[in-house]
């Protein structure tokens, strides 16, 4: 009963009272969907998709790829510089910021009275990681439902189809065929989620030893490294569909990307319920 | 709870030794002081009784349980630790209900009647938030002993009161002395202290330099 409890605040107030990062993520998605609706236009304009002057209506399976889509695989180049997937890490560490110093926080003001009355340590970590599940998975959700909002709204066909052709000029890439969309689909609505809860977990248990703004930077480094390099043991790559192996042919594969992010995920829950069971609960200055 | 016995215990952070191989014991029914300036250790060691840190050598027995070994922390804890926090939106009576609903020791009406006795009104609708520095310290007050905890602990409970304040906290303490609970309060000022105390450590540099009974008698610790 006390775990639920526990689980119960950490929800009210670590997202219902934070209801102003999900303004944040609707604005997010609404200013991406823009960009894809720019991009859908001029191209089906100039008749640049289909070759035969017939315009492309983008599905919202279209949509949420494109926001989530990533960069294809970066291949030094004296000639061409590194660009980062701009949309994709905005969109991530924008996240990763929402999660970062609620739980430290917590321990710090309210939560230490909340964690004298439980009697143990556990009950708090583990609330505080069920916290960052859902904090993680409603912030996709919204995310979707915004575009799922907005294609409603536009006229946008509701189905998980994916244009190859639309796609292949948006987010350049090769493309696969049409029998290959369930693990594309996979990869965006269930992989990128897990991948990222992933990674916040491994940053909010970084925050039991290092202050939260280093935790921070190593998830904007995990980013960026992932983005720049295509490697099985960068995470990163696994939250970004275009990298995988059904979509580029030489990619990262779903199932290594489950195995990864649920290794990574049992890891920052033990070593964080070890590291809490002697962290010494002290204010911010100390 | 009977007694808390702190032995040989060491806190080093960052490598700063805050307690320094400092023994004692504590006993149910008393009011215990610790007196001490900035830095001398006392919210250290409150911390450690309390289970929010725990000693880098030595040990903190609670009735002979351990401290970070088989208990995480003391079992009945009232802990009001240097600034109350609680939460912003909500008023005092919320604050004190979200807390209470843990544990459900204690119902609704009792609440009401600890933020009576605090000098707070438990129908007041104003945000935590826009409390004044005394009502907060209040609050914090209130929190601490409002589900008649073994242990209560207060850390500069007279901060930010007034005078009729601090004979508020001095009723209080008596109350639950009376009750059989263990009080450990922390003041800076020695005379109020002594007004509230039955015993008093006196702390400097993490160690008891002085060991003070009622009528407050210095002998060595």
């Amino acid at each position: 009963m006390k775990f639920i409890k526990l689980v119960r605040y950490d929800l009210r107030h670590g997202l219902l009272k934070r209801w102003k990062w999900y303004v944040g993520a609707v604005l997010m998605a609404v200013a991406f969907w823009l960009l894809f609706c720019t991009k859908v236009a001029s191209y089906n304009r100039g008749a640049l998709i289909t070759g035969d002057g017939s315009a492309i209506t983008p599905s919202f399976g279209d949509t949420v790829f494109f926001v989530f889509a990533g960069m294809s695989e970066y291949i030094p180049d004296p000639h061409q510089s590194f660009s980062f997937p701009l949309i994709w890490m905005l969109l991530y560490l924008v996240l990763f910021w929402m999660t970062l110093e609620y739980a430290h926080n917590d321990l710090t003001k309210t939560g230490q009275q909340f964690l004298i009355r439980t009697n143990g340590r556990m009950l708090w970590w583990l609330s505080k990681c069920v916290w960052n599940f859902c904090a993680v998975l409603s912030f996709f959700a919204v995310i979707w439902l915004t575009l799922l909002l907005l294609c409603l709204l536009s006229g946008s066909p509701i189905s998980l189809t994916l244009h190859a052709p639309l796609l292949e000029f948006t987010v350049p890439a090769a493309v696969s065929g049409p029998g290959y969309v369930a693990p594309l689909l996979f990869s965006v609505f269930c992989l990128a989620p897990l991948v990222l809860f992933a990674l916040s977990m491994l940053q909010m248990a970084f925050t039991l030893w290092l202050k939260p703004i280093v935790s921070f930077l190593i998830s904007v480094v995990i980013l960026v490294a992932s983005a720049y390099k295509l490697s099985p043991l960068l995470l990163g790559n696994y939250a970004m569909p275009v990298r995988n192996v059904i979509y580029s042919g030489t990619g990262v594969t779903n199932a290594a990307g489950v195995l990864l992010s649920a290794a990574v995920i049992a890891a920052a829950v033990l070593f964080g319920a070890v590291r809490f069971r002697k962290y010494d609960v002290l204010p911010i200055e100390e | 709870m009977e007694t808390i016995e702190c032995k040989d215990v060491t806190k080093i952070i960052k490598k700063n030794k805050v307690i320094d191989h400092l023994s004692l014991t504590l006993h149910a029914g008393q009011i215990y002081g610790l007196q001490g300036i900035n830095g001398s250790g006392k919210t250290m060691l409150m911390r450690l009784i309390s289970g929010l840190i725990y000693p880098t050598s030595g040990s903190i027995f609670i009735d002979g349980e351990e401290l970070g070994k088989r208990l995480a922390f003391p079992k009945s804890l009232g802990l009001l630790l240097e600034n109350p926090a609680f939460l912003d939106p909500y008023t005092g009576f919320q604050n004190l209900h979200q807390l209470a609903s843990i544990k459900r020791l204690v119902n609704d009406d009792h609440l009401r009647e600890v933020l009576r006795e605090v000098g707070l009104n438990p129908d007041d609708r104003r945000p935590y938030r826009k409390y004044s520095l005394g009502m907060k310290q209040r609050l914090g007050i209130a929190a601490a002993y409002m589900e008649n905890p073994d242990l209560v602990i207060l850390d500069e409970p007279t901060n930010a009161l007034d005078t009729d304040g601090i004979e508020l906290v001095k009723k209080i303490l008596q109350a639950q002395k009376a009750r059989g609970a263990l009080v450990l309060i922390s003041c800076h000022d020695l005379e109020i202290l002594r007004h509230m105390s039955d015993e008093i450590f006196v702390l400097e540099d993490g160690h008891v330099k002085a060991h003070l009974f009622a009528p407050f008698e210095e002998e060595a610790s």
